[in-house]
């Protein structure tokens, strides 16, 4: 069968409801890490003075671009997977394989998601807060607990379009891994 | 330990059916973890399992907790992003046509030319992939017009995308020095002369491959830049940008998390000098390379926090004991440890990317090694040219499938088989270096 005559595979994206402000937190937090850490070496060698708690705001910016990327990693399927053994799987074991991801995943967020809220609840207990500028760190705690539940949801969907033979159109870029 | 070898084997089964390898570090760890601290009460499985699930959870939460919000892995971001800026600037062309004008005239100029011009893209991105696919669409082209061999043309792109990793900034460094709480900035400096090494090693095989059969390289000329202020710019820039942050942190100017940030505002400033020059200025040209490196940063710490929880619950099992019951009973000397661990790295290459395998192994490896006296920034170093081996050698060879991603009509095999004189120049490379520690502690060790 010639390929370019095949009906082009149905495709679905991410509601703009949910890409727009998960791409707005991401970028954001990594931009704002990086002015801050810029202007911080200029304060702290022109002016002899470093940014008054710079690292603090640091510290919840990497949870929220690291928390707020999940999801969108999970609908682009960017996450690290051993992809030797796929070809193996077809039709029935195919199904079979997918369903096993897709339970293995959400468990593993559902997990996270209860770690986070736990660790929400302890740090709130504790009224753990940072030195310098006394912001509390159970409410990032219970961000994290939301953004890992937003990619459960997500985990859920992707498996429900995929059932049905609809692949995930990308959200925000195409990534070339910057990592390997 | 058979527990720590029956939550190997359900590690691996779980990952090679496809699920994501974060997620199954998370769920196999703290299981096993609550199993084995459940199980000193001698009690059947899910009841240990029971028994040990609060501290199970108390430990994988605080890890997570931690490593999330911790303000000094801020230097990954930072450094993944100024790659992306880089990788998006172009710097590319001015490089390849540097190394033309050097290597041009000599047989197989080209070939060291693309190497070379890997070796200036990797001084300021810190990843294989992104330097192989660049130097794909600038290099590819001019060996193709002087009737290159696909074999040693693509071959030397993929092999030397690979010094991506290996000359500082690293991605892969940074990752092994958070897993290890080793001095990123040492290991950056430590990765220089390995670094020069492997890119002389990877020339001497291009020339030794053109003495054995010279109908792979017709000669070529040097071709003349077609814009000479893209060359200065991109060859100034890269060494500028180069100097300031490795200056920067090998005299204690700065901390690699501000070189980073330094970095990245960098990186952006060439992206939008070539915006501007390319009058492709667009809102959305800036704002994608913040997405993807907040993307790909998300990607990786799933995975880190995985390794952690995982590591955890082997030293619990008492893996780290057992390894160091088996080195003393087999007498084996530090050396002799390193070369068993690079031989698991070469297997478990087969099987795993390169980012995987570090981080499933070096909590573990660093465990046991690190008692022994064994350095851990030359380890370090030792560790990512295995890692550079495995992005050249089937079957996973990412670099490898990049390159074919980008060149579409070469096919996968002769770029295989043209890696292979870059394989044997990376294991002479290593070979060395762990014969002789000081070329890459020499100067991390100036640093004081």
């Amino acid at each position: 069968m010639n390929d370019d005559t095949a009906p082009p595979p149905k495709t679905v994206a991410l509601p703009k409801a949910l890409t727009i402000p998960l791409l707005t937190v991401v970028s954001l937090s990594v931009f704002t890490m990086m002015a801050l850490v810029f202007a911080n070496v200029f304060s702290r060698y022109l002016l002899n003075q470093p940014i008054a708690g710079a690292e603090e705001v640091i510290k919840f910016l990497m949870g929220l671009t690291i928390f707020g990327g999940l999801p969108i990693v999970t609908w682009n399927r960017n996450h690290i997977t051993v992809s030797l053994f796929e070809e193996f799987f077809r039709g029935r074991s195919k199904q079979i394989q997918v369903f096993f991801v897709t339970l293995c995943s959400v468990a593993a967020l559902a997990l996270i998601c209860y770690l986070m809220y736990q660790q929400g609840l302890l740090l709130a207990e504790a009224k753990q807060i940072t030195n310098y500028l006394g912001w509390p760190f159970a409410p990032i705690a219970y961000v994290m607990c939301g953004f890992a539940a937003a990619t459960l949801v997500i985990q859920l969907l992707l498996a429900a379009f995929l059932a049905r033979g609809i692949a995930a159109r990308p959200a925000g870029v195409s990534t070339m891994s910057q990592v390997d | 330990m058979d527990t720590t070898l029956v939550g190997f084997l359900v590690l691996f089964a779980i990952c090679f059916s496809g699920v994501p390898l974060g997620y199954t570090l998370i769920i196999v760890g703290t299981i096993g973890f609550a199993y084995v601290r459940g199980e000193a009460d001698d009690v059947g499985f899910f009841e240990a399992i029971a028994e040990g699930a609060e501290p199970a959870m108390t430990m994988a939460g605080q890890q997570i907790i931690d490593m999330g919000l911790n303000d000094g892995l801020a230097v990954l971001p930072l450094f993944v992003l100024m790659g992306v800026f880089i990788h998006r600037a172009g710097l590319s062309d001015g490089l390849y046509a540097a190394g033309n004008m050097v290597f041009g005239r000599a047989p197989g100029g080209l070939a060291m030319a693309t190497v070379g011009a890997c070796a200036g893209f990797a001084a300021v991105s810190g990843s294989s992939l992104a330097t192989a696919a660049t130097m794909a669409k600038v290099a590819m082209p001019s060996m193709k017009r002087y009737g290159y061999a696909d074999s040693l043309a693509a071959g030397s792109i993929a092999a030397g995308g690979t010094l991506g990793i290996l000359i500082p900034p690293s991605v892969p460094m940074v990752i092994y020095g958070i897993l290890t709480e080793s001095d990123i900035g040492k290991l950056f400096i430590a990765g220089v002369i390995p670094g020069v090494l492997l890119t002389v090693l990877y020339i001497v095989s291009i020339v030794a491959v053109i003495r054995v059969k010279p109908s792979l390289a017709p000669r070529s000329e040097v071709e003349r830049p077609d814009n000479v202020t893209e060359l200065f710019v991109s060859v100034g820039g890269v060494i500028v940008l180069f100097a300031i942050i490795l200056g920067g942190i090998y005299l204690g100017v700065f901390t690699p998390s501000e070189a980073a940030g330094i970095g990245a505002a960098a990186g952006l400033l060439f992206l939008l000098m070539a915006l501007y020059s390319r009058r492709e200025f667009s809102w959305r040209a800036i704002v994608e390379p913040l997405i993807e490196a907040g993307i790909t940063t998300s990607m990786i710490f799933v995975v880190a926090f995985g390794a952690l929880i995982f590591a955890n619950f082997t030293n619990l099992a008492g893996m780290v004991d057992g390894i160091v019951s088996a080195i003393e009973y087999f007498e084996l000397s530090p050396v002799g440890v390193v070369l068993a661990m690079c031989a698991i790295y070469l297997l478990l290459g087969c099987v795993f990317d390169s980012l995987a395998m570090l981080l499933l192994t070096i909590p573990i490896f660093v465990a046991v090694i690190e008692p022994m006296g064994v350095d851990l920034i030359w380890f370090g170093i030792v560790a990512i040219i295995i890692v550079e081996i495995g992005l050249i050698t089937p079957p996973i060879g990412m670099n490898v499938f990049v390159v074919k991603t980008v060149l579409t009509d070469v096919r996968i095999w002769a770029i295989f088989a043209g890696v292979w004189p870059f394989v044997v120049a990376s294991l002479i490379g290593l070979a060395l270096i762990i014969a002789v520690p000081e070329i890459a502690l020499m100067l991390p060790n100036l640093m004081g």
